[in-house]
């Protein structure tokens, strides 16, 4: 059953869209209910997890766009600007991968959603530009910075 | 920051391990509960328009399937016609049927008009041809052996609106009289003893009188209506204020607040032209409601400047937490003047299609119930919410009426819907649109002036 087969994947790719447990868990629900009522949609050109994921995705942003989930209100932190310049190069060998996603839940939204689009979902720029509705300068500005700040974070553990 | 690049790869592998938060089978329940109920809304939704399609298709098919049916009385002519010279030609009997209908139709009897046709027609040696036409108004099928021999012709008259027809003395029908057979309906002639010696029947004005149906002319249709329906709301954000909305409150208040069932009842008033058009209004107390379930701890609250939420305030003691467990309904009671147009369309003796559009001023007189609020997700009473009092509502219905000479009853499907937001805009950052669907039930008794 796709429910079964899919849904911790799909958990796992909720949790990264969003800032706590409670808002994945709400997400997960929108999500399948919105797979199993437009499953006709799926043609069969790409895997059908993928597929599901891209859905879930674009669920997470229309409702962030909505403002239905406003999970974070968040303010840049100066914390982010000292922790770049403090910034030193560190082997990542002994960093987990716990640590490494509670790192991302500290960034800022704007930043993470990016980098999730990009580094863990495969989409260019341009895709990520058109979903977000912002420019391909905007979106690998925010790119570079997301890794510089996610990079900082990780250093200071 | 190309060297950052690594970051995206221990990205990627952090991705890959399992989520934290496991899915289990409470979450299942969840989203097969939303589809089922989806499940039943479609169906409920796709009987409703096929119950308005069909109703709608049906009377527009026949409507336009029906022959267009032919005027009686075309034009009025201030000249007499005499028919006697013309019978052979069907055109005659078109000029007459297609003249103008006449507000009284005599047949009488003219001795001396007769005694001129006998002459005539028989200088002339015509027989009194039928029109070959089955669509013409006015067959006299046989006249048979008209004071045979000699034979004699009819002469139908028009004077101004008057038609008169002239028969001679020793004339006497007994075969069938038809009149329009297609139209007799709607001229509803009353032959009376169609194969009575007209000579007895020719001074008497009365006994051969046309009946205008009541249909004829203009009338009143007066009644009582109720409507069993189901109620719910469309929600947008108000632009303006939409700052002052809660992050919860989407997932708190308003998806845990569904369809209602709901309820109208009033008097009809419907005004019925000659034609098959309608207008209808009437006074209602009519109700929309909404159907509850809260169950939701506030824990924090928000920090508001002008208007916008500018973050929020952890309530740091659990004591202090507010706990929002409410199940109940919220309605919201209306008076209602509609104004609709509508259409109907007969598909048998007794049963029409009926179908109306229109608006309603809908006053607000009272509601009953809570509700969270949009920026603390507190729950206040109606009574607190600054609601429009004044809105109005579009409204359409279509369905079936069954038609005795007194009574008109229906049963028509229809749905309602707000225009403007129910919440006043001014103060609130949600705009919402009440509206409902559902069966409404007719009784209207007919004032037919006889």
């Amino acid at each position: 059953m796709l429910f079964e087969k899919y849904a911790n994947k799909m958990m796992a790719t909720c949790m990264r869209y969003c800032k706590n447990q409670e808002d994945a868990r709400d997400l997960l629900h929108d999500g399948f209910y919105k797979i199993f009522t437009n499953i006709k949609s799926f043609k069969g050109d790409s895997r059908i997890d993928t597929w599901m994921t891209r859905v879930i995705i674009n669920l997470a942003l229309n409702k962030k766009r909505l403002g239905r989930n406003k999970y974070d209100h968040y303010e840049f932190d100066t914390k982010f600007e000292q922790a770049e310049a403090e910034v030193e190069e560190k082997p990542y060998a002994d960093i987990e991968a716990p640590q490494v996603l509670e790192a991302m839940n500290q960034l800022p939204e704007i930043y993470k959603i990016v980098l999730n689009m990009y580094a863990v979902d495969n989409l260019s720029h341009k895709d990520i530009a058109k979903q977000l509705s912002i420019s391909v300068g905007s979106s690998k500005s925010r790119l570079s910075r997301g890794r510089v700040l996610l990079n900082a974070l990780l250093q200071r553990k | 920051m190309d060297n950052l690049q690594h970051i995206d790869n221990l990205l990627k592998r952090a991705s890959q391990v399992p989520a934290n938060a496991l899915v289990n089978d409470s979450d299942w329940t969840v989203v097969e509960k939303r589809l089922k109920q989806r499940k039943n809304r479609i169906f409920f939704m796709w009987f409703f328009l096929a119950l308005v399609s069909t109703s709608v298709g049906v009377g527009s098919l026949l409507h336009y399937n029906q022959a267009t049916p032919l005027p009686l009385v075309k034009e009025t002519t201030d000249k007499n016609i005499d028919l006697s010279n013309q019978y052979q030609s069907t055109e005659t009997h078109k000029d007459i049927s297609e003249s103008t209908i006449a507000d009284d139709i005599d047949i009488q009897s003219e001795p001396k008009s007769n005694l001129s046709n006998i002459s005539q027609t028989k200088s002339i040696q015509t027989t009194p041809v039928l029109p070959a036409s089955s669509l013409d108004p006015i067959i006299i099928e046989t006249l048979e052996d008209i004071a045979s021999p000699p034979r004699v012709a009819i002469t139908p008259t028009v004077v101004s609106n008057l038609v008169s027809i002239s028969i001679p003395r020793n004339f006497s029908f007994t075969s069938k009289y038809i009149l329009d057979p297609k139209n007799t309906s709607s001229l509803n002639w009353d032959i009376i003893h169609p194969t009575e010696d007209l000579t007895n029947v020719s001074n008497t004005k009365a006994k051969s009188k046309i009946k205008p149906t009541p249909t004829t002319k203009g009338y009143w249709e007066v009644g009582f209506a109720f409507t069993p329906s189901i109620s719910n709301k469309l929600e947008s954000e108000n632009k303006a204020l939409a700052g002052l909305i809660n992050r919860n409150y989407y997932k708190f208040v308003a998806d845990r607040e569904k369809s209602s069932f709901s309820n109208s009842l009033g008097l009809n008033f419907q005004y019925h032209t000659n034609q098959r058009w309608y207008i209808a209004s009437g006074l209602f107390f009519s109700q929309r409601s909404e159907s509850l379930d809260y169950n939701y701890i506030i824990t924090e609250f928000p920090l508001v400047t002008n208007t916008k939420i500018n973050g929020y305030v952890p309530i740091l003691d659990p004591e202090n937490h507010i706990t929002v467990n409410y199940q109940g309904s919220n309605s919201y009671h209306f008076i209602e003047i509609p104004l609709n147009f509508g259409f109907k369309q007969p598909i048998s003796p007794k049963f029409e299609i009926r179908s109306q559009v229109g608006v309603s001023y809908m006053a607000l007189q009272k509601r009953n119930g809570k509700k969270g609020n949009f920026t603390t997700l507190e729950l206040k009473d109606l009574t607190e919410l600054d609601l429009n009092t004044r809105n109005i509502a579009a409204n359409i219905k279509s369905g079936l009426y069954y038609n005795t000479p007194r009574l008109a009853i229906g049963l028509e499907p229809m749905f309602g819907m707000n225009l403007n937001s129910l919440n006043n805009e001014a103060t609130s950052a949600i705009k919402t649109k009440p509206y409902s669907y559902g069966i409404n039930l007719t009784t209207n008794i007919k004032l037919i002036k006889r």
